[in-house]
C-alpha cells in the first residue's frame, strides 16, 4: 500500500484549502433576509393520510437528503394564494413542524396543495406524527434544498412565537385517514395524482404526467 | 512587363499562317478573357489566299490609318505579326499559346487582323477588333458572389443562406479579379457539386430563372457589377436538411464548362449558396408522442418520426421545464423538432426543491432514457438514438437545471451510466435564473452554450435587483462557442405552451408570435451546432431586421429580436480585444496602442453596480447584467455627442487579417443614459480598417440593417424607461472592406477604428463594447 508523505499530504491539505477558499469566493445567491411574508396566514389541514413505503424513497427537500419509509400525506388550504404563486425565485418553503414538505402540486389556481412529510413509524408500525401538535405554515422564501434540519427548527421556533397554532384536535381528527401502504414512491406519487385531481382539477398535465404509464410494469 | 508582352505575343505568332475581315478569338468576336499560358483559337474569314497579319496593342482604338479605321489604339506598344496566307475557301485558323507568365494577369489585349488584300481601300481589309483579357488563376477558396445588394458602402454583402421566394445576385469586386473587367461571361446558377461531382462532369447546367445569364464586368465600383441572377424561383425544400445548395459560376472563357479561370462561389466541395424554406413549419416527416415513466421524476414525453424503424441514429435533445411548469408543455419543441429528424425527450424537472435537484432530475432522465430504450415503447427507439450529439434545453430553473448539470459532469460530481461529458453537445437555457455560483452554473467548454431572454419576462425578469433574475451570466462564462437570442415583448410563460405570458411591460408579443420565432431559430440552432449545418448560421447572427426565417413574425410590430452570436472553437479567432485580458485602457488584449477620444470610458465588469436601471452616472456599468462578482466577463462602456473615434492598433505579427473571414464584437445601448433615449431607435456607427500604408475603409454597420437596438421601453426596477443592455453581435466580411477598389491591404491592417458621431452614424450615445475579434467563418 502506497503511503502519503507528510508533504504530499500537506500540499494536498493546502491544495483542498485552497479549492476551498475558490469556492468561498463565488457563494451562491442568498436568500433574501427581510422577512416578505406573513407566517401566520392560515394554512388549513384538509386531509392527512399516513403511509408507509416498502422501499425507500428519499427526501429532496431539505439539505441532508434525508432517506424516508413513511411519512404522511397532506391536503392543505392556503389562504393566501400568493404565497404559492408558481416563480422561478425564491419562495416560501412550506413547514410541518420542523419538517420541510414535498409538494407535489402548484396549487396556485385551486389554493389546494397536496404534500408529503417523511415521519417515522412508532413501535406499533404507526406514522409517528402528531399533527395536532405540529404547526403547518410557511417560512422563509429559500430552496428547500438548501434548508437544513436546524434551519427548519428554527423556522418552526419562530413561527411559534409569532403565534402559528397546530391545528386542533378535531380538525385533525376530521382530516385523518387510515394508514396505507405502497411499494415505493413511484406508486405514492401516482396515488396522490387522485388527491390533486380531486382538490386542484385545474392542474390536469400535471395529474396526466403523474399517471404516465409506468415503463416495464 | 505590358510592353514586353506584345513582342512575345508576336514571337508566338510568328511562323503562323492565317487572313482578315471578321475575326474570332475562341469563338469570340468581341472580347473574351483567357488564362494566362492557355491556348486559344485564332479564326479568320477574308478573301481567299491573300496574306493576313495580326497587329495588338494595349490601347483600344478607333485608330484611321490612311483613312482606314482600326480598332487600335497604335500607341508605341502596337505591334504586327504576320498570320499566314488565307485558304482557298477564305479561311485561316491557327492556334495560339499565351505566354505561361503570371506577370501577365491583368493585360488587356486589343487586337485585330489585317489582310492585305489589293482589292480593298487602300489595299487593306482590317477586320473587326476583339479585346483579349488575360486572366490568372483564381483562387476559388475564398471566392464569395452570392449576396444582396445594401444601400450604402460597401453596396454588397455576401450571404449564404437565401429564404425561399427572395431575389439573389451576385456581387463581385472586380479589382480583385484582375483581367475581369472588360470581361463578358456567362454566370450559371447551378445545382450545388462537390469536388469529385465537379471532376467528373465540369459542365454548367442553369437551374435559375431565366438561365445563365450575360454580364460585362467593369471596372469601378462594385455596384456596377451586381447582377441579379434568380428572381426567387429556386427550390429550398431538402426533406429534413435545411437549405439547398446551389454554386454560382462565372465562366470567364464561356466555354460552358467550369474550367480553369472561371470563378466559382461554392469550389470543391464547398456551396456557394444555400435556399432555404420556411423555417417555422414542420419537416416532413410524420410523428408520434408517447408518455410514459420510469418512476418518480423519470415521467417523459417523448416525441419522434414515426418511422423510425427505417432511419439511423438520430440525435436526441432533452427539454428540463421550469418551476410551476410541466413536462407536457413542449410540444411546440417537440413535434417541430421531430419532423426534422431528431428526438426529444421532455421529461418531469423536480424544480422546486432547487437548482441542484433540477440538474439531477436532467441527469437522472437523460442516463434513464438512453438507458431504458430497449423498453421504452417498446424498444422503438433502440439502436436509433445518436448519443454522441445530445442537446439539453431547459427553461427557468431548468435553464439553470441544465448549466449546473454539465457543471457537475465537468467537477465528476455526477457519473452518469449512459452517457459521458463530451456527448452533451449543446446547452441552450430559456430566461435561466441565477441562483449558483459561477463557479456551480457554468457550461465551461461546451461546443456551444446558448440563452433565450424575454424581455417582458414578469419572473425571471432581468432587473438589477437579484443575480436570480439575470438572465445571461450563464451565457458568459461559457469558454468556446456561444449565442443567444433576445426578444423584446416576450413574458417568461411565453415560451412555454401552457397558459399565460406572465409578463410585463409595453407591446407584448404572445404566445402564437413567440412560438413561431421559437420554431424558426431553435432548428437552424441545432442543425447548425449538431450537424454543422452551413446556412443554418445566417439565421444565427444576420441582423433579425434584415433576414429572418420565412414564416417569422414581421407582421407583429411588437417583435424586437437581438441576436448574439459567437462560434466555437475559441482558438479559430483572434481576440483583439475582449477587455478582460489587459485591464489598461490604453492597451488591447492583443498588446496594441488604444487610443480613443470617447468620453467617460470605463473598462469593468459588465454588471449593473445598483439595485436598479435608473440612471446613474456613479453607476457606470448600469442596465448590464452579464456577470455577479465572481464572473470574469469585461467590457466597455463609454458615451459620445460629437464626431470620435476609439482606435485599436494591431501589433506587426497579428497583421495580416487575410486569413480571416469576419472582423466580430458585440456592443449595446446603455439603458436610460440620456444619449439613449434622446433618439429611440437603432444606434449606429462606423468601423475603419487601416493599413500600413494608411490606406482606409470605412463601412457604418447600420448598412446591414437595423444597429444596435434601443433597450425594451419597459418601466420599473428604477426610475426611468428602458430595461436591460442587449448586446448584439456585428459581423463584417473582412473582404467587405475591399469594395469599390479601397485599395486596402488585409494583409498587413494597422489599426481597426470605430467612428462615432453624426459623421459617422448615430449623433450620440453611450454604449457598451466587448469582443472585438477575427474569426475564421
Amino acid at each position: 500500500m502506497n503511503r502519503i508523505t507528510t508533504s504530499t499530504f500537506v500540499g494536498l491539505f493546502l491544495l483542498a484549502s485552497g479549492l476551498h477558499t475558490l469556492a468561498q469566493e463565488t457563494p451562491d445567491e442568498p436568500a433574501p433576509t427581510a422577512l416578505t411574508i406573513n407566517h401566520t396566514s392560515p394554512v388549513r389541514l384538509v386531509m392527512a393520510r399516513p403511509f408507509t413505503l416498502d422501499a425507500p424513497s428519499v427526501h429532496h427537500w431539505r439539505a441532508e437528503r434525508p432517506e424516508f419509509h413513511a411519512g404522511m400525506a397532506l391536503v392543505l388550504q392556503v389562504e393566501d394564494r400568493s404565497l404559492i404563486e408558481p416563480r422561478q425565485g425564491f419562495e416560501p418553503v412550506l413547514y410541518v413542524g420542523s419538517e420541510t414538505a414535498a409538494r407535489l402540486n402548484v396549487g396556485y389556481d385551486s389554493g389546494y396543495l397536496v404534500v408529503l412529510i417523511p415521519a417515522d413509524l412508532d413501535a406499533e408500525g404507526a406514522v409517528d406524527l402528531d399533527l395536532s401538535k405540529t404547526p403547518i405554515f410557511f417560512g422563509d422564501p429559500e430552496l428547500p434544498e438548501r434548508v437544513k434540519a436546524k434551519d427548519a427548527r428554527a423556522q418552526q421556533a419562530r413561527a411559534l412565537e409569532e403565534g402559528v397554532q397546530a391545528p386542533s384536535t378535531a380538525v385533525v381528527e376530521t382530516a385523518m385517514q387510515r394508514q396505507v401502504r405502497f411499494a415505493d414512491d413511484w406508486e405514492l406519487h401516482v396515488w396522490a395524482a387522485n388527491l390533486i385531481e380531486a382538490y386542484s382539477p385545474q392542474e390536469v398535465d400535471l395529474v396526466s404526467g403523474l399517471r404516465a404509464p409506468r415503463v416495464g410494469r | 512587363m505590358r510592353l514586353a508582352f506584345l513582342p512575345l505575343l508576336a514571337c508566338l505568332l510568328m511562323g503562323t499562317q492565317a487572313s482578315a475581315s471578321d475575326l474570332t478569338l475562341d469563338g469570340q468576336s468581341s472580347a473574351l478573357s483567357s488564362l494566362y499560358g492557355s491556348t486559344l483559337t485564332i479564326d479568320v474569314v477574308g478573301n481567299p489566299n491573300l496574306p493576313c497579319s495580326m497587329v495588338v496593342d494595349l490601347v483600344p482604338g478607333p485608330t484611321a490609318v490612311n483613312g482606314v479605321p482600326f480598332p487600335i489604339g497604335f500607341s508605341p506598344a502596337w505591334s504586327i505579326f504576320p498570320l499566314g496566307i488565307t485558304s482557298p475557301l477564305g479561311e485561316l485558323s491557327k492556334p495560339i499559346t499565351l505566354p505561361n507568365d503570371p506577370s501577365t494577369v491583368g493585360l488587356v489585349v486589343y487586337t485585330a487582323c489585317v489582310v492585305f488584300d489589293p482589292t480593298a481601300t487602300s489595299g487593306l481589309d482590317v477586320s473587326n477588333g476583339v479585346v483579349l483579357s488575360v486572366i490568372g488563376n483564381i483562387n476559388n477558396d475564398k471566392v464569395q458572389l452570392a449576396g444582396n445588394t445594401l444601400s450604402d458602402y460597401p453596396h454588397f454583402e455576401h450571404v449564404t443562406a437565401f429564404n425561399e421566394g427572395a431575389s439573389i445576385k451576385i456581387g463581385i469586386e472586380t479589382s480583385l479579379y484582375p483581367g475581369l473587367a472588360g470581361t463578358t461571361a456567362r454566370v450559371y446558377v447551378v445545382k450545388a457539386k462537390n469536388l469529385a461531382q465537379w471532376t467528373a462532369d465540369p459542365s454548367l447546367v442553369d437551374v435559375s430563372s431565366g438561365g445563365a445569364e450575360t454580364f460585362t464586368f467593369v471596372a469601378g465600383s462594385i455596384q456596377n457589377n451586381i447582377l441579379e441572377v434568380d428572381t426567387g424561383t429556386l427550390n429550398g425544400i431538402n426533406g429534413t436538411q435545411l437549405g439547398v445548395g446551389y454554386d454560382v459560376v462565372i465562366d470567364v472563357n464561356n466555354d460552358g464548362l467550369f474550367s480553369p479561370g472561371d470563378i466559382i462561389d461554392g469550389n470543391g466541395d464547398e456551396t456557394g449558396l444555400y435556399v432555404v424554406h420556411d423555417l417555422t413549419l414542420p419537416g416532413p416527416l410524420a410523428v408520434t408522442e408517447i408518455l410514459y415513466s420510469g418512476g418518480v421524476n423519470l415521467a417523459q414525453n417523448t416525441f419522434y418520426p414515426s418511422n423510425i424503424s427505417n432511419m439511423g441514429q438520430l440525435p436526441l435533445i432533452v427539454i428540463s421545464h421550469g418551476n410551476g411548469h410541466n413536462y407536457q408543455w413542449y410540444d411546440h419543441l417537440g413535434e417541430h423538432m421531430a419532423s426534422y429528424g431528431y428526438v426529444v425527450m421532455s421529461h418531469q424537472n423536480n424544480t422546486q426543491p432547487g437548482i441542484e435537484t433540477a440538474s439531477t432530475t436532467t441527469l437522472t432522465n437523460t442516463d434513464y432514457f438512453l438507458g431504458n430504450l430497449a423498453s421504452i415503447q417498446g424498444g422503438a427507439l433502440n439502436g436509433h438514438i445518436d448519443a454522441s450529439r445530445i442537446v439539453w434545453l431547459g427553461h427557468s430553473r431548468g435553464g439553470e437545471g441544465v448549466a449546473r448539470a454539465y457543471d457537475r459532469l465537468f467537477d465528476g460530481t455526477f457519473v452518469p451510466t449512459n452517457y459521458g461529458i463530451g456527448q452533451i453537445t449543446l446547452i441552450s437555457s430559456i430566461a435561466p435564473t441565477g441562483f449558483l455560483a459561477t463557479s456551480s452554473s457554468n457550461p465551461h467548454n461546451v461546443e456551444h452554450y446558448h440563452v433565450w431572454t424575454g424581455a417582458a419576462d414578469a419572473d425571471v425578469n432581468g432587473c438589477a435587483s437579484s443575480n436570480i433574475t439575470q438572465t445571461q451570466q450563464i451565457h458568459d462564462r461559457a469558454a468556446q462557442g456561444r449565442s443567444s437570442i433576445s426578444l423584446h415583448g416576450v413574458g417568461h410563460g411565453d415560451f412555454h405552451n401552457s397558459s399565460g405570458s406572465v409578463a410585463s411591460g409595453p407591446c407584448l408579443v404572445g404566445k402564437p408570435s413567440t412560438h413561431a420565432i421559437m420554431r424558426g431559430y431553435f432548428l437552424p440552432l441545432v442543425k447548425h451546432v449538431i450537424e454543422g449545418n452551413a446556412p443554418a448560421k445566417d439565421y444565427l447572427w444576420r441582423q433579425w431586421e434584415r433576414f429572418q426565417p420565412i414564416g417569422a413574425p414581421t407582421s407583429n410590430n411588437c417583435v424586437v429580436v437581438d441576436l448574439q452570436h459567437s462560434e466555437g472553437p475559441i482558438a479559430n479567432t483572434f481576440v483583439i480585444d475582449d477587455f478582460q485580458t489587459n485591464s489598461a485602457l490604453n492597451m488591447s488584449s492583443s498588446g496594441g496602442p488604444v487610443t480613443t477620444t470617447v468620453a467617460n470610458m470605463l473598462s469593468g465588469k459588465p454588471d449593473d453596480g445598483n439595485s436598479n436601471f435608473t440612471n446613474n452616472s456613479a453607476d457606470p456599468f448600469n442596465g448590464f447584467t452579464y456577470a455577479r462578482a465572481n464572473d470574469r466577463a469585461r467590457a466597455l462602456v463609454f458615451e459620445y455627442n460629437s464626431d470620435t473615434k476609439m482606435t485599436f492598433g494591431i501589433l506587426g505579427p497579428d497583421q495580416d487579417f487575410s486569413d480571416f473571414a469576419y472582423l466580430s464584437f458585440r456592443s449595446c445601448q446603455a439603458t436610460r443614459h440620456p444619449f439613449t433615449t434622446s433618439a429611440l431607435g437603432d444606434t449606429t456607427f462606423s468601423v475603419v480598417l487601416s493599413d500600413t500604408n494608411a490606406v482606409n475603409s470605412r463601412i457604418n454597420i447600420g448598412v446591414y440593417g437595423g444597429g444596435l437596438e434601443e433597450p425594451y421601453q419597459r418601466t420599473g426596477c428604477g426610475s426611468g424607461v428602458g430595461w436591460h443592455n442587449e448586446y448584439e453581435t456585428i459581423r463584417i466580411r473582412l473582404t467587405d472592406f475591399l469594395n469599390d477598389g479601397s485599395g486596402l491591404d488585409l494583409t498587413s491592417v494597422a489599426s481597426v477604428s470605430l467612428y462615432f458621431g453624426p459623421s459617422f452614424g448615430s449623433p450620440e450615445g453611450r454604449l457598451g463594447l466587448d469582443d472585438l475579434k477575427l474569426t475564421l467563418d
